[in-house]
């Protein structure tokens, strides 16, 4: 299961209480996720592999 | 695992799943195979094994949906008896991300559902979340909300702000709320500008939420409302006919890791906060910078951090409004294309199930694969063209003419099998809704079948239309051209004539163009290009006629009987409205 991300308190004032703005502040942690892959399978890749494997 | 969910369990996931891809694949072993025959009899050509390559794929996506109607045919258990002890409401937001729309329909929606949130005793915040830009349309959209902020405290409270740099689109606007209050509430139900949803859904949707903690994101079947016109209603009506048994068994085929399509579900707070930050892509647009179709994989995501990710269109009460013409439904796939064809990036996207991967391929082939029939009807004109004439007499001193074997049969088979492959599945939903008396609810047997009919006309008519809009779309995306994320134009209903030419007259250019190079080149082939081409020279009129009101006899929905509270509300509160703009009073306060 998942991990708890705990609500913390938030601090900015530009957002106040009231009908005509958002909730009462509490910020969240949301770190933005890894999606590319940055390993790329090229034949020099490959070929190292294979002599590690081997070595 | 309760019985109501039998149909989540592991192992009839598995079976749904191997079922699916075995039918699909043995369709397309099928078909590849009767082409390939074909094309031996006569002398297998290059030409010939594109053909059975394109085949192949085409038959794949549609035994694929065809799998998943017959998977839904049987009807899912009895929804989850879930509740909320009296006093125990968790926090709860119902998130509005508008940008650029009528500000008067927003008021009237969130004021019908508060007003539904309210008499079902459901204590929910609403917080409307503006990404609108223009000043003008901002100043407008302040002064129509007015009505909504009127000091109610506690829980039920309705919050609204305005961002100014629009990062990440709509999928940015929710996060740039949970990172800066999502810390306020346990559980986010997200709706689109468009979307609708009784006060007891909520209840139902926060108590499922309540009951499973494991669970992410529960996404409903949302039923299409309001529409008019004669595109609009058929698709009304499909979704609420055609897509209830599709859904069964899509949710049957994804289990665990179903689908999140932006609106109309509820999520896990934290879970989003954890799973579904989004960066922007490497390199420009269209494959790179702000994921188009983020709901995708926010569900992938979520399904990647050990969250289960849940469809169930049993559940009743959720609605939204659907595109009214041609037009508006093309604007709208050509920016889901763009969204669909960026996922190529993300296939590779590490630790993500192979499911998850194996869904951005679906949506990644339902626009590809528009393309791959131009190619193949492309590729069998050609053929035709460039076959030898046949040589009865191959020796020197033969009495007899030798006659090529004919491919009249296997092709004839292989048409049979196609139309049977999109057919098929709306009988069965016929039958289905029959047997079970579903149909009444459609108008009655008779009615019901007629609006299958008609309906299967109308997409028959239109989708070499559609053909030629989405192979548009995906070679713009293929040649590097950002669409962007044109504002979506709700309520544009009726053409005129000469909207529809400008749009359309592009198509008819090229429905004249085969026609007139198939009568050069093939000329035998010209009846059988007739379906296609046909279409294609009237897609102008096509387009403006099937954006003209419809009669209410024929597709019929539930939905036209009986009115739902809340769209019966947001009706009422619309005409209420637009009464109180047009008084002289409201006049000079807005021109002030």
């Amino acid at each position: 299961m998942a991990t708890r991300v705990t609500p913390v308190l938030n601090t900015n004032q530009n957002y106040v209480d009231g009908n005509d703005a958002l909730p009462p502040a509490a910020a969240m942690d949301m770190p933005r996720q890894v999606l590319e892959n940055t390993r790329r399978l090229t034949i020099a890749t490959l070929m190292g592999r294979l002599f590690l494997r081997n070595a | 695992m309760p019985d109501t969910q039998r149909h989540l369990r592991s192992s009839a996931t598995q079976a749904c799943r191997i079922g699916a891809i075995s039918f699909a694949a043995f369709c397309a072993v099928g078909a590849a195979g009767t082409l390939a025959q074909a094309g031996l009899n006569t002398g297998f050509t290059l030409w010939d094994g594109l053909r059975v390559a394109l085949i192949a794929l085409t038959t794949v996506w549609l035994a694929w949906g065809a799998a998943q109607a017959f998977l839904g045919l049987r009807p899912l258990g009895p929804l989850p008896d879930v509740t909320i002890p009296f006093g125990e409401f968790p926090a709860t937001v119902i998130l509005v991300p508008i940008c650029n729309e009528n500000p008067t329909e927003v008021c009237a929606r969130v004021s019908a559902m508060r007003q539904s949130l309210r008499m079902a005793g459901v204590p929910v915040d609403m917080a409307i979340l503006s990404d609108t830009s223009h000043p003008d349309a901002l100043r407008m959209e302040r002064a129509a909300l007015a009505p909504l902020f009127d000091g109610a405290t506690g829980m039920g409270r309705v919050f609204y702000r305005n961002r100014t740099d629009q990062y990440g689109r709509k999928a940015g606007n929710i996060e740039d709320f949970i990172r800066k209050s999502g810390g306020a509430y346990t559980y986010a139900v997200i709706l689109d500008a468009d979307s609708l949803m009784e006060g007891e859904t909520i209840r139902h949707l926060v108590a499922r939420m309540e009951a499973d903690p494991g669970l992410g994101l529960l996404q409903t079947l949302p039923k299409i409302v309001g529409a008019t016109t004669l595109f609009g209603r058929a698709m009304q009506f499909s979704a609420s006919y055609h897509s209830a048994v599709f859904a069964r068994g899509l949710a049957r085929i994804q289990g665990k890791s179903g689908p999140f399509w932006g609106h109309n579900a509820i999520a896990r707070v934290h879970a989003l906060a954890q799973c579904c930050g989004l960066p922007e892509l490497s390199g420009p647009a269209p494959f790179g910078g702000t994921i188009l179709s983020h709901d995708y994989v926010e569900a992938a995501l979520l399904v990647r951090g050990g969250w289960r990710v849940e469809m169930d269109p049993r559940i009743e009460g959720s609605f939204e409004e659907g595109p009214e013409n041609l037009l508006a439904f093309a604007r709208r796939d050509r920016r889901w294309c763009q969204g669909n064809l960026q996922h190529i990036r993300l296939l590779t996207t590490p630790g993500l199930t192979a499911w998850s991967r194996f869904v951005f391929v679906q949506g990644i082939m339902s626009y590809l694969v528009s393309v791959a029939w131009g190619g193949f009807l492309i590729v069998s004109l050609l053929a035709t063209a460039m076959a030898p004439s046949p040589d009865y007499f191959p020796n020197a001193y033969q009495l007899f003419p030798v006659f090529p074997d004919d491919r009249t049969h296997q092709i004839v088979a292989l048409a049979v099998g196609i139309v049977g492959l999109l057919l098929l599945p709306k009988l069965a939903i016929f039958a289905e809704s029959v047997a079970t008396g579903r149909a009444q609810s459609f108008g009655g047997s008779a009615r019901a079948f007629a609006s299958v009919l008609i309906e299967t006309l109308l997409t028959a008519l239109i989708a070499p239309v559609m053909l030629m809009y989405q192979t548009r779309a995906v070679t713009e995306v293929l040649s590097g051209k950002d669409g962007g994320w044109p504002a979506t134009a709700r309520g544009e209903g009726a053409l005129t004539m000469s909207e529809g030419w400008r749009s359309g007259r592009w198509i008819t250019l090229y429905g004249v163009a085969i026609t007139a190079i198939v009568q050069w080149a093939a000329p035998d082939l010209i009846l059988w290009l007739l379906p296609v081409t046909i279409p294609m020279m009237l897609a102008p009129f096509l387009i403006t006629a099937t954006s003209w009101s419809s009669a209410r006899g024929i597709f019929t929905v539930p939905q036209d009987r009986q009115q739902a509270p809340v769209v019966a509300a947001y009706h009422g509160q619309l005409q209420h409205l637009s009464t109180a703009e047009r008084t002289p009073d409201a006049q000079i306060t807005q021109s002030a």
